[in-house]
């Protein structure tokens, strides 16, 4: 009867039912249908709650906290500023900016998502005004801010470390290369296009 | 129609209420992580003598500031799903399925609630007292005396699920009205402070 636990997940999933409650629903279903004998449904919520109750796991919001206090204090703004200084002057600067920006704010964030919305919403206007396309301004953004997870600290990597049992000093450390090889192939792309499509300076 | 309305404006000005509580609770609970750990970090590395309590006592902080906020990014869609098919669909359909979603999870939820009472929190183990949490200044309470009662901590997840099960059925109510194409009556439920969360 559990083989079945993947398609019905997947299914659940599919038509939108948030993955918590996916991942809790299959096996509830699937567990009451054989008939619940051993109480195993209450070993489930115990492992929701073990889940939660984990030393390591605190890194999570103290790195959202830490985060957010740096957001607040205007950091975003001067990284953008930092990488403007240091990128701006090569030709499709500000897409330069763009990622240099996004590299340097992974490093407070670790979320891909937050990463979009605060580099994007300084950034996809400026490019704009300066002559690229909405979809250049966005594309670029989008495949920057990937870099996000990757570049340490990242949550997503203290949770892997967590639920695999690694060290997270380690995978922190062989996140480094790979994030400048995608930071370095996207510059490289951008020049590319800058020369193809005239992109100005920043 | 009318009676919808009746159910759910006490409904939604209860969750309003317990959630602000709640969200008020999980900023103290985060304050008070940050000063054990910070507190712990100084014994540790500058006075080489960590009291043990801290880190438990910062766990318990985050268990509650979890099944605090759990709700409040629950009812403001925070949980990760995958949208593609509700926006693929006409509206009425794709109003039906989110009615029917909402219905799997209040089954989930009632689920986790029994069990987590009977088989969680009023068990020999929850009943037990913890190994390194204390009462300060000498107080005592219950059985436990100057120990916290493992309840205490497992209480965070049932109270969220209780929570998350009001919140579950205001979201139906307001999917039968939007429904029944009464959504523009309904009060939006204000998101601006939860952007940027994850």
């Amino acid at each position: 009867m559990l083989l079945w636990f993947l398609p019905l997940f997947l299914v659940l999933i599919m038509i939108g039912l948030p993955v918590v409650f996916a991942l809790l629903a299959s096996p509830f279903a699937l567990i009451m249908l054989e008939g619940d004998n051993r109480n195993v449904v209450a070993g489930l919520y115990r492992n929701l709650y073990n889940g939660m109750d984990s030393f390591p796991l605190m890194a999570l919001p103290f790195f959202m906290l830490a985060g957010e206090i740096m957001n607040r204090g205007g950091i975003t703004l001067r990284l953008v500023e930092f990488a403007q200084a240091f990128m701006g002057h090569l030709r499709g600067g500000l897409a330069h900016v763009n990622i240099l920006s996004s590299m340097l704010f992974a490093g407070l964030s670790g979320s891909a998502v937050a990463d979009t919305s605060a580099i994007g919403s300084t950034m996809i206007p400026a490019m704009e005004k300066n002559g690229y396309t909405r979809k250049f301004a966005a594309a670029i953004t989008a495949a920057s801010s990937v870099i996000g997870p990757i570049i340490p600290p990242s949550g997503i990597m203290i949770i892997y470390a967590y639920v695999m049992g690694e060290s997270v000093a380690s995978l922190f450390l062989a996140g480094i290369v790979p994030v400048i090889m995608v930071g370095v192939g996207l510059m490289v792309v951008v020049r590319l296009r800058a020369d193809r499509y005239d992109l100005s300076k920043a | 129609m009318s009676v919808l309305f009746g159910l759910l404006w006490p409904l939604e000005r209860f969750n309003t209420a317990v959630l602000a509580i709640g969200r008020v609770i999980a900023v103290i609970a985060l304050a008070i992580m940050v000063a054990l750990i910070l507190g712990q970090v100084f014994f540790r590395y500058v006075l080489s003598d960590a009291p043990n309590w801290t880190e438990e006592g910062a766990r318990f902080g985050m268990l509650w500031m979890t099944g605090l906020m759990a709700p409040l990014a629950y009812r403001m869609g925070g949980f990760v799903s995958i949208d593609m098919l509700e926006r693929a669909l006409p509206r009425v359909i794709s109003a039906v399925l989110t009615l029917i979603l909402l219905i799997i999870m209040l089954w989930v939820l009632v689920i986790a609630w029994e069990r987590g009472l009977n088989n969680h929190v009023d068990t020999l183990s929850g009943r037990g007292c913890s190994s390194s949490l204390r009462w300060p200044f000498g107080i005592e309470i219950g059985k436990c005396g100057a120990k916290f009662q493992n309840n205490f901590q497992y209480a965070s997840l049932w109270v969220g699920v209780n929570i998350l099960i009001l919140v579950n059925i205001e979201l139906m109510i307001r999917q039968v009205i939007k429904l029944l194409g009464q959504g523009d009556r309904l009060n939006p439920l204000s998101a601006e402070d939860f952007a940027g969360a994850d």
